[in-house]
């Protein structure tokens, strides 16, 4: 079991508590469509982040004066399930998750063609089932996934990391422990065909090169995500067409 | 390049080429002279027309747009109006239902009094989007096939049955009116 209060955050060979290097993201699972009622909806591990993202929508807007005569609403609810972390949290929504659902919202806004479907609203869950460190870039992550898989047409899929400090060193995925002890951390939402980042958050103190390197380093990692995302979809999508060429094929009379 | 193209898997975002070569079709847009995909699918081509389109698996949503075909069922219905809830468009089921307005002066292509000739709460009719344009999406059932598919008594809620020209409910033989559909009474809970 990893001790929660490390003296140290990096060992001798410059390894993470969690036997990582410094420029390493933990494990990712990303899984695409498990919720049979959401239109579209998404799983991701990250380390030991467990998230699940449902999209509803676009359908119509409600209340009726929310809805905007140009363009879909998009609506996000950031939650923490109760027993997500290690003491109970109340499942009233906190300032923090009330934070949390507007970044993650206005991170995904920009690559969701939202002009398409006046007058409706796009509803985005994200529910933290377990978490540890890096939820709202894990979130971003699979959120974005969960929109692609409801059809909702979108310039591109958004994959998000964070970098923090850590002992005076730069390290990509921050996880909880880093996060708490750690000097700094930097939130990035990234589009990776259109070189955008749609969140860029900062908490703690980076030198300018730092703040530049730390950036570049969260980019990479967006684009690692950015290739599991499609390959996420790959699979899913994939399997589907192979099931629907086996039903066409024309029955054999002997 | 081209067949290459043809037929692969895209997800959104994916470059699919420039403008000189193809014109964006569905699934796709265009941004500064590239085209890229906008949905889960796979690409085609139409080489005769040059437009590059993305078959979708994943989409795109259903709604009512104008010219769609919907099915729904009457909320409430006033002197001059109705609220309709959509529960289906063009065969594909809206969960959950969207809200639409059908006027008394295109409800029917003959002169109607009242909504109550045409329609009552809780039947089910088959109507035609004709403005999407506004807050609520407008209905019409002025058309043919459209109309009302399935009523209800407003005394005892029974099913109202066809004999003949009347309209007949099967349990306490009220008589009433309605804006009926062409195949009134052979629909059994589709979404067509």
């Amino acid at each position: 079991m990893q001790n929660k209060h490390p003296e140290k955050l990096l060992d001798e060979k410059g390894l993470r508590v969690d036997g990582r290097r410094l420029d390493q993201l933990r494990p990712v699972r990303l899984e695409v469509g498990i919720l049979d009622k959401a239109n579209g909806s998404a799983y991701i591990e990250q380390g030991k982040n467990k998230i699940l993202a449902a999209v509803y929508g676009p359908r119509e807007a409600h209340p009726k004066h929310i809805a905007l005569p140009d363009r879909a609403v998009i609506r996000c609810r950031y939650h923490m399930a109760p027993f997500s972390v290690d003491e109970r949290k109340s499942p009233a929504p906190s300032r923090r998750e009330l934070e949390l659902s507007k970044v993650i919202r206005e991170s995904l806004e920009p690559t969701v063609l939202t002009d398409l479907y006046p007058r409706t609203t796009i509803d985005l869950f994200v529910e933290i089932l377990q978490s540890d460190g890096g939820s709202r870039c894990a979130g971003i992550t699979a959120a974005s996934l969960a929109l692609a898989d409801a059809g909702i047409p979108m310039r591109e899929l958004v994959a998000a990391c964070a970098v923090g400090k850590v002992q005076g060193q730069l390290a990509l995925d921050l996880s909880d422990i880093e996060d708490k002890q750690g000097e700094a951390d930097l939130p990035v939402a990234y589009m990776p065909n259109s070189n955008l980042v749609t969140l860029l958050q900062m908490d703690g103190i980076l030198t300018l090169p730092e703040f530049e390197k730390g950036l570049n380093m969260a980019i990479e990692a967006c684009k690692t995500l950015h290739t599991m995302q499609r390959e996420a979809l790959k699979n899913k999508y994939s399997q589907i067409r192979e099931v629907a060429e086996e039903k066409e094929e024309p029955e054999v009379i002997a | 390049m081209i067949k290459k193209l043809e037929g692969q898997f895209v997800v959104p975002g994916e470059k699919l080429g420039v403008v000189e070569e193809f014109m964006p079709g569905p699934g796709t847009v265009e941004v500064e002279g590239n085209v890229y995909s906008t949905q889960i699918g796979r690409a085609s081509l139409d080489l005769n027309r040059h437009i590059v389109t993305v078959k979708t698996v994943a989409g795109p949503p259903v709604l009512p747009v104008e010219g769609s075909t919907v099915i729904g069922v009457v909320q409430n219905a006033q002197e001059k109006m109705a609220i309709i809830n959509i529960i289906a468009v063009d065969g594909k089921t809206l969960e959950p239902p969207f809200t639409g307005m059908l006027h008394i002066s295109s409800a029917s292509p003959k002169f109607e009094r009242a909504m109550s000739d045409v329609c009552k709460p809780v039947d089910i009719i088959r109507a035609k989007v004709i403005d999407d344009t506004q807050r609520i999406p407008k209905l019409t059932t002025a058309g043919h096939g459209l109309g009302v598919i399935k009523a209800f008594c407003s005394r005892c809620g029974g099913n109202l049955v066809l004999s003949g020209r009347i309209l007949r409910c099967d349990i306490c033989r009220n008589v009433e009116r309605r804006r009926l559909a062409d195949d009134f009474g052979t629909w059994t809970g589709g979404t067509n």
